[in-house]
C-alpha cells in the first residue's frame, strides 16, 4: 500500500477550511500605520516640492533677464573698441611696413 | 451600520467608519491575501495596505458594485502585485549572484500551512497550496476566492470583472493544472 496521498484527496483538502484571521489589534495597527503615513507624507514631499518650485522660478527669472536685458549691438561694440585703440595700433594697420616689434612712435 | 452610511463616513474621513470597515472586513481580506501570498507576515502587511488604499481612494468608488466586491478586488490586485515584485526581485538576485542568464528557473516555494485547515488535512493542504502557487494569476485568484474564501461564482465574477462562465472555465483549467502539477510532484 502506497503512502502517497491521492490527488483527489489533495484537491479536496480545502473542504471545510476555516477563515484565517489576522493577529489581535489589527485595526489599531492599520490606523497607527495610516497616521504615520499621513504624518510622513508632508515632511517627505514638501522639501522636494519647494526645491522644484524654486528651481523653476530661478530658471524663469534667468530667462527673463536675458531676454529683456539691453544687449549692445555688434556695431556699437566695434566703435567702442576703435575709440579705445591706441594710435600706434591704427598706424600699424595703415602702414603695414612696420612690424609689431617696432617701438611705438614717440608723440 | 448600512453600506451607504459606511461609504458616507469613509468619504468624510471619519475614524469610526474606518475602524468599523477594518473590524468587519479584516478576516475576508486577510484570508484572501494569505491564500494568494502564502506568508503570514506578508499577508498582514498587504492586508494593512489594502485598508489604507480603500480609505485613500474611497472617492473613486462609484458604487456600481458592492463595497465588499471593491475591497476584494483591491486585495487580490495588491497580493498579485506583491507576488510579481517578489518574483522579479528573486530572479534579479539570482542573475546578480551568478552573473548568468537564469531564464526558466523556478523560485523556491516554502511550505505553507493555512491556519484554518483541519489537523488531519494539514499535509495534503500544504501540497495543494504549493501547487496553487504555481498556477497562473487568474486561475489562482478564481480558485482562492471560490475554494478558500468560499465565494459564489457570481461574486467571484464581479470581483474579477469577468462573466460567470469565464470563472467556471478558469476553475476547470485550474483543477486540470493542479492535477498535472501534483502528478509531477508526487
Amino acid at each position: 500500500m502506497s503512502s502517497t496521498p491521492n490527488i483527489e484527496n489533495i484537491l479536496n483538502s480545502l473542504e471545510g477550511v476555516r477563515r484565517a484571521e489576522p493577529r489581535p489589534f489589527f485595526a489599531a495597527r492599520v490606523i497607527q500605520r495610516m497616521q504615520e503615513k499621513n504624518q510622513m507624507t508632508p515632511s517627505f514631499y514638501w522639501p522636494r516640492f519647494a526645491l522644484a518650485v524654486s528651481a523653476l522660478f530661478i530658471l524663469i527669472a534667468l530667462n527673463l533677464i536675458l531676454f529683456f536685458s539691453p544687449l549692445r549691438s555688434i556695431d556699437q561694440a566695434i566703435s567702442d573698441w576703435n575709440s579705445a585703440t591706441p594710435d600706434w595700433v591704427v598706424d600699424y594697420t595703415e602702414n603695414p611696413g612696420t612690424t609689431i616689434y617696432d617701438l611705438p612712435p614717440n608723440k | 451600520m448600512t453600506e451607504q452610511e459606511l461609504i458616507r463616513g469613509l468619504r468624510a474621513y471619519e475614524e469610526e467608519s474606518f475602524r468599523w470597515l477594518v473590524e468587519n472586513y479584516q478576516a475576508p481580506v486577510y484570508n484572501t491575501v494569505l491564500g494568494i501570498v502564502q506568508s503570514d507576515s506578508d499577508a498582514e502587511d498587504i492586508a494593512q495596505e489594502v485598508f489604507i488604499q480603500v480609505f485613500r481612494s474611497i472617492d473613486q468608488f462609484k458604487g456600481e458594485s458592492k463595497l465588499s466586491t471593491w475591497v476584494y478586488r483591491i486585495a487580490t490586485t495588491k497580493s498579485l502585485d506583491f507576488l510579481r515584485s517578489k518574483k522579479s526581485k528573486k530572479r534579479f538576485a539570482f542573475l546578480h549572484r551568478l552573473g548568468l542568464p537564469g531564464e526558466g528557473r523556478e523560485v523556491d516555494i516554502p511550505e505553507f500551512h493555512h491556519p484554518g485547515v483541519a489537523a488531519e488535512q494539514k499535509e495534503t493542504a500544504a501540497l495543494l497550496f504549493r501547487a496553487i502557487a504555481k498556477l497562473p494569476d487568474n486561475q489562482k485568484t478564481a480558485f482562492i476566492l471560490t475554494r478558500l474564501e468560499q465565494l459564489s461564482h457570481a461574486e467571484t465574477s464581479n470581483i474579477m470583472k469577468i462573466t460567470i462562465p469565464a470563472v467556471e472555465s478558469l476553475l476547470h483549467r485550474a483543477r486540470l493544472n493542479l492535477k498535472k502539477i501534483l502528478k509531477m510532484e508526487l
